[in-house]
């Protein structure tokens, strides 16, 4: 289903610095991340992870540097040129981001509608298969503003994954939840990335759910990259920093 | 003094950007109406909101308008024997000024913050960067259908304001003070001409511009979570009201050389 070749990383950043103000978000992060993979971006509060995972489907644009999404160079497009790259991610926001006054079938329903499809079977169908998926059968019915927090997220991963995405970003996909949804919803985002073999890029700073679902690990501080590789290399890391990290959270290391 | 200056420095500077912001997102507006990109079935909702859900508001505000100012135009009129000119001033200012402008001040208090306030909400909740993730253009889906609905609704509306506004005069004038009713209806009829219902009805077309590109731009650059939907919200009616009270004044020296006012004959 992608196009790009396997050996080509599905996004690719270079020296991308980025400040709101006067203070500097990203400081010249340059990284890859491989296709068909799960990369957790890891790092404390502030080191400029989730506005990391915004410019990679161009939500966000940087002050200078590079970002390629399999390798097309997206940071001089416009808006409207952006839409068929956008249309290879999909992205489940921290608090969902499901609209108010749709019902949970039109929210899913919303990104293939405006893919212009127009067939209301195919569409119910669609809905109800994601909805399986997610483990909330029969949900459809349902306002956002009656649903728990995990169901929120498990339905905004239906909303993102309901088009067949050849990619999934996740921003804090466990933020706020108990640890026991907190291992539900990392399992389902394993299971789905598995399923639908995507590259998914999940932003957190919850060990747990890191161990569950990651193949790749980055990790940031400062907006700067401080590791990048696999999980038992981050593990077995000897930099301060990072061991610092990991006993704060309690994930030994 | 610096700081008086830095002040004004400022509020010039915001609204130079406000000036630019505005012309931007109207320029985006047309973009997408002329692509024909229009989502009709959002406009009919606006319509709801705005036109359908305005109805009270603007006919309470323009009947007590009209009624107050008959009364106080027949108390100075009558001490000069000028009753009789209550009905043409009445009618004039309604369609004129008065209509158009508390209209168009009444819809931005009632739909111009709750636009700001449902789009910053939108902004803050990150359901807008989720449109855009979606391939949907937050503008095509956010401006253009309240777009369109304000253009179509405000002008209903100014005419309802002066209609109700000089029905009600006509009542208190003739009903409360004596004044004979075919005198009254007579008078307005003669000194009021179509020039003066189309200068009140094209103020509201572009106070309806005005009141949207405002409202809806404050909306998309709310940031700072439920304060900043509160700061949005008031700088959004703040602007609106003081631009349509700017341009109305603008509106009325060009206006007045294409459509003057009928010379009244009492």
């Amino acid at each position: 289903m992608s196009a790009v070749s396997s050996s080509q990383p599905f996004f690719s950043l270079n020296e991308v610095k980025t400040r709101y103000g006067i203070k500097k978000v990203l400081r010249g992060v340059t990284l890859q991340i491989p296709q068909s993979q799960t990369t957790v971006i890891l790092g404390c509060s502030g080191a400029g992870k989730s506005v990391l995972l915004k410019h990679l489907n161009g939500l966000l644009r940087p002050d200078s540097g590079s970002v390629r999404v399999c390798g097309e160079e997206i940071t001089a497009l416009s808006e409207r040129q952006l839409v068929p790259i956008r249309r290879k991610i999909g992205i489940l926001f921290q608090d969902g981001a499901l609209f108010d006054s749709l019902t949970v079938g039109e929210n899913i329903a919303f990104p293939l509608q405006e893919r212009g499809i127009q067939d209301s079977g195919q569409i119910t169908a669609a809905v109800a298969k994601v909805l399986e998926e997610v483990e909330l059968p029969g949900e459809q019915a349902k306002m956002p503003s009656t649903l728990s927090g995990g169901m929120r997220k498990r339905v905004a991963l239906a909303r993102a994954l309901v088009s067949r995405p050849e990619c999934l970003l996740c921003d804090e996909p466990t933020a706020g939840l108990d640890p026991v949804l907190s291992q539900t919803i990392s399992l389902l985002i394993r299971r789905m990335t598995e399923d639908h073999r995507l590259t998914s890029v999940v932003v957190s700073h919850d060990l747990e759910a890191m161990r569950l679902i990651a193949d790749h690990v980055i990790f940031l501080l400062e907006g700067r990259v401080r590791y990048s590789g696999d999980l038992a290399g981050l593990e077995q890391c000897e930099d301060d920093v990072i061991r610092a990290f990991f006993s704060a959270k309690g994930g030994g290391g | 003094m610096t700081r008086i200056i830095q002040k004004f420095g400022s509020w010039a500077l915001d609204f130079v950007a406000l000036f630019g912001q505005a012309g931007n997102l109207l320029f985006e507006v047309l973009l997408t109406i002329v692509k024909g990109k229009v989502r009709w079935g959002l406009v009919g909702q606006q319509i709801v909101k705005i036109g359908i859900g305005s109805q009270l508001v603007v006919i309470i505000t323009g009947a007590f308008t009209g009624a107050v100012f008959a009364a106080q135009a027949y108390f100075k009129f009558n001490e000069l024997g000028l009753g009789s000119a209550t009905g043409p001033v009445v009618s004039v200012a309604l369609c004129r000024e008065l209509g158009p402008v508390l209209a168009a001040l009444m819809v931005t208090s009632r739909v111009g913050s709750a636009m700001t306030a449902e789009i910053g909400t939108m902004r803050i909740h990150e359901q807008v960067d989720a449109l855009r993730s979606m391939g949907v253009y937050p503008v095509d889906y956010l401006v253009v259908p309240r777009m369109i609905a304000m253009v179509i609704s405000l002008p209903i509306l100014v005419g309802e304001a002066i209609a109700f506004g000089i029905l009600a005069a006509d009542l208190l004038t003739v009903q409360g003070f004596g004044l004979p009713q075919a005198w009254f209806r007579h008078q307005v009829i003669l000194a009021t001409g179509a020039g003066d219902l189309l200068t009140g009805l094209i103020k509201g077309l572009v106070f309806s511009v005005i009141i949207v590109l405002i409202c809806c731009n404050q909306g998309l650059k709310t940031t700072q979570g439920a304060v900043g939907v509160g700061k949005s919200t008031t700088k959004a009616v703040v602007d609106t009201s003081l631009a349509i009270l700017i341009v109305n004044l603008v509106l009325t020296l060009i206006l007045n050389q294409f459509l003057p006012v009928v010379s009244l004959s009492l």
